[in-house]
């Protein structure tokens, strides 16, 4: 009985992997679960060997040791990288520029084609592979010191955020090039630095280009450049890091520019990101495609502009084959959204962030873009797309529109939760009332998780709502100065509630059938 | 339909996988200094007075925050011009600090050249005349026009830093702080080059009559 359920499961997890390369976790579970069928002769020798065979169980002793390495030579090509950098900084004079700059940028060149060259060969050798990704890394570093030594040798006086946009500029094409993810993740995450620094020091900024404009149409530029690229390496980390970046970004703007919209657009507006981050469909890239082919004037060419865009959704899904589900990156996403939206709702849940003297500093603080229009064609864009992605993910082939019980459930949390900003926006502060729809959201969605990941035998949401439980209780208990004896009931009523839930539950789970998407 | 994956996970790549994003780098990196080189090259020298504040920059260094006597709005709006260019400065209703600037010109002249023509004395700084809102052209041979961006009660020229070696940095600071509060005047100068669009690039630093050039 034990044997059969795990079997199904094992074998069911390892059907959904093939073709896609299984994690070392499970190959070594599938290693060891084989290795207890063949001596308790449930499978033969022969059809342990092909298991073997499928997943190299051989490899797996070395593929510790191999990451380990790839860590090392990494960490090791991140300090080169910094200490050209920080060379650069020091503004040695012993060197003249010219000699500087003539070898800072001989040592990217070769870095990069070695790297390339060593990543490129044919053969089985791993281990110049390896070495290569680690020297392309480093090419990508000295990229940023020849870019901070040219702006020094003129004492140019743009900013940081131009010399981190320009470099990633060049990390991110190197990326797309040889479709390395990691660097993706480095010209994002120098993109980010940038980004954070020029909301700090904006007024500096020289070039318009580069400048106030890219700021205020971030979410669609890292939505434009990184999201193909993620399908392109078939990278969920990838995916995920685009996915906090453009939302991040995306939020700025909102909190920005929503406090000059009428009362209930800018409660909406609140909301978009998680609604964004929920809604996201791969299959929606597909069908954007598909219907774009069939209007006919547009055939010759926004069909080839369109390829291009949409080439990663299309092909990757076949060639990248990170798994065989239709849907990459779809659970990432929702991830994503739960997380940030329990971390949000536990926020809100502190009786401080509703209450007028607290938000009052922050909403009297002047607007940085007031008029303009760029940032509401950002704003306008992504809440298009967003309505766009949740009429999708109801359409129902010749059925009427429906949303999965899931989906309809986040919606009404979403819809709650604007609702009660739209109040506090109109009516002013209910710190009573919004505190209490608060906790029982961030209950209600903490216990929700908990039951999807038991169900879904996933653990991350089961601990994630664990822990967002039990920091909401030990957060009310420090937040409210009661006397003991109305803690000590408050605690007993609570566990008392738990228990009367987890009985209907019980019954519940009986009595009907549950419908796990 | 795409073909079917091929056996191998590293599909090999063609040269120009990586000579497109080299190319494109190697473009990056030339075109930071496109606008000084030109200065330079085809630029007028011009000193001003400046006053130094000091910050660092993790990737290119120590540099000193310049801020010039044009850079105040009250120097500017003592000039002939302002009332005309004031306008489109300062649109009504807008907190406008962080939209993209307005550009202006400030002509600047060598006031050594107009009391004494023949006299070519460096070192010494050229005074604002007056502010317009189009590039002047024809400018006698002792004036030019620097190009200026305009960002809430700040005036950016682009020559707000000047990168220092670590090695220098300290001494040089002190120099600084000793004229500073010295019973002379402080004279602490920048030169600077203005290409023929108006454009600017920091070359030296004067103090107390000596040139400093990093």
């Amino acid at each position: 009985m034990q044997f059969s359920n795990r079997t199904g499961k094992l074998i069911a997890v390892g059907v959904v992997r093939e073709g896609a390369v299984a994690s070392d976790e499970f190959r070594r579970e599938l290693q060891r679960e084989a290795h207890k069928w063949r001596t308790s002769e449930l499978i033969s020798a022969e059809q342990y060997q092909q298991l073997a065979e499928q997943y190299e169980f051989a490899t797996l002793e070395t593929a510790a040791r191999d990451r380990f390495i790839m860590i090392l030579l990494g960490l090791g090509s991140i300090l080169i990288g910094i200490g050209a950098i920080t060379f650069v900084a020091a503004n040695w004079q012993a060197l003249s520029q010219t000699v500087k700059a003539g070898l800072l940028f001989i040592a990217m060149l070769m870095c990069d084609l070695s790297g390339f060259g060593l990543m490129n060969r044919v053969g089985p050798n791993d281990r110049w592979r390896r070495l290569g990704q680690a020297l392309l890394l480093l090419g990508a570093l000295l990229l940023g010191a020849n870019l901070a030594l040219m702006g020094q040798i003129v004492h140019t006086s743009s900013t940081r955020y131009e010399l981190c946009t320009t470099w990633a500029i060049g990390v991110l094409a190197m990326a797309y090039g040889i479709r390395l993810p990691f660097l993706g993740m480095l010209a994002l995450l120098i993109l980010g630095v940038g980004y954070w620094s020029a909301l700090w020091d904006m007024v500096w900024l020289q070039n318009s280009l580069l400048g106030v404009w890219t700021l205020q149409i971030m979410p669609l530029l890292v939505a434009a450049l990184f999201i193909p690229l993620a399908y392109r390496c078939g990278s969920p980390l990838l995916f995920a890091l685009s996915a906090i970046a453009i939302n991040s970004s995306l939020m700025i703007l909102i909190l920005d520019v929503g406090r000059s919209l009428p009362y209930w657009i800018d409660a909406l507006v609140l909301i978009l990101p998680f609604a964004l981050l929920w809604a996201y469909d791969d299959t929606l890239w597909l069908f954007l495609g598909q219907q774009l082919q069939r209007l006919p004037f547009l055939r010759p060419r926004r069909r080839a502009s369109r390829q291009t865009a949409m080439e990663p959704p299309t092909s990757s899904r076949r060639t990248a084959a990170e798994s065989d589900d239709e849907r990459p990156f779809q659970p990432v996403a929702r991830g994503l959204m739960l997380l940030s939206l329990s971390l949000i709702y536990w926020v809100l849940s502190f009786r401080d962030a509703w209450l007028a003297s607290a938000s009052r500093t922050f909403l009297e603080s002047p607007l940085l873009w007031r008029n303009s229009g760029l940032v509401m064609l950002t704003l306008s864009l992504l809440a298009a797309w967003t309505v766009g992605a949740w009429i999708y993910l109801g359409w129902r082939q010749q059925r009427p529109w429906r949303l999965d019980s899931l989906s309809a459930i986040v919606l009404t949390f979403l819809g709650i939760t604007a609702g009660l900003f739209w109040l506090t926006f109109a009516a002013g502060p209910l710190p009573i009332f919004a505190t209490t729809v608060m906790n029982v959201l961030l209950a209600v969605l903490s216990l929700g998780m908990m039951r999807e990941g038991l169900g879904a035998g996933t653990r991350a949401p089961f601990w994630w709502g664990l822990v967002m439980l039990t920091l909401q209780i030990l957060s009310r208990v420090l937040e409210y100065e009661t006397g003991l004896l109305v803690k000590s009931l408050v605690f007993v009523v609570c566990g008392v509630g738990f228990i009367v839930v987890g009985l209907w539950f019980e019954h519940y789970v009986r009595t009907l059938r549950v419908d796990t998407p | 339909m795409m073909p079917p994956p091929s056996k191998s996970r590293w599909p090999q790549l063609g040269l120009w996988a990586i000579a497109l994003p080299l190319l494109l780098q190697t473009l990056l990196i030339v075109a930071v200094p496109l606008q000084a080189a030109m200065a330079t090259l085809m630029g007028t020298t011009v000193i001003l007075r400046t006053v130094p504040v000091d910050p660092y920059d993790p990737f290119r260094g120590y540099y000193t925050t310049l801020r010039y006597d044009i850079s105040q709005r009250g120097v500017l709006s003592t000039l002939d011009g302002w009332e005309a260019i004031q306008a489109n400065l300062d649109p009504p209703d807008t907190p406008q600090l962080l939209r993209p600037g307005q550009s202006f010109y400030v002509v600047l002249a060598d006031q050594t050249q107009v009391e004494a023509p023949s006299a070519t004395i460096v070192g010494e700084p050229w005074t604002p005349i007056r502010v317009t809102r189009d590039r002047p052209r024809d400018l006698p041979p002792h004036q030019i026009a620097l190009k200026g961006t305009y960002r809430g009660d700040r005036i950016v020229y682009g020559l707000e830093r000047y990168y220092l070696p670590e090695a220098e940095r300290l001494d040089l600071e002190n120099r600084i702080r000793e004229a500073q509060t010295g019973t002379e005047q402080p004279r602490f100068f920048v030169e600077v080059r203005i290409g023929p669009l108006g454009n600017a690039v920091p070359i030296a630093l004067w103090l107390q009559g000596d040139r400093i050039e990093f």
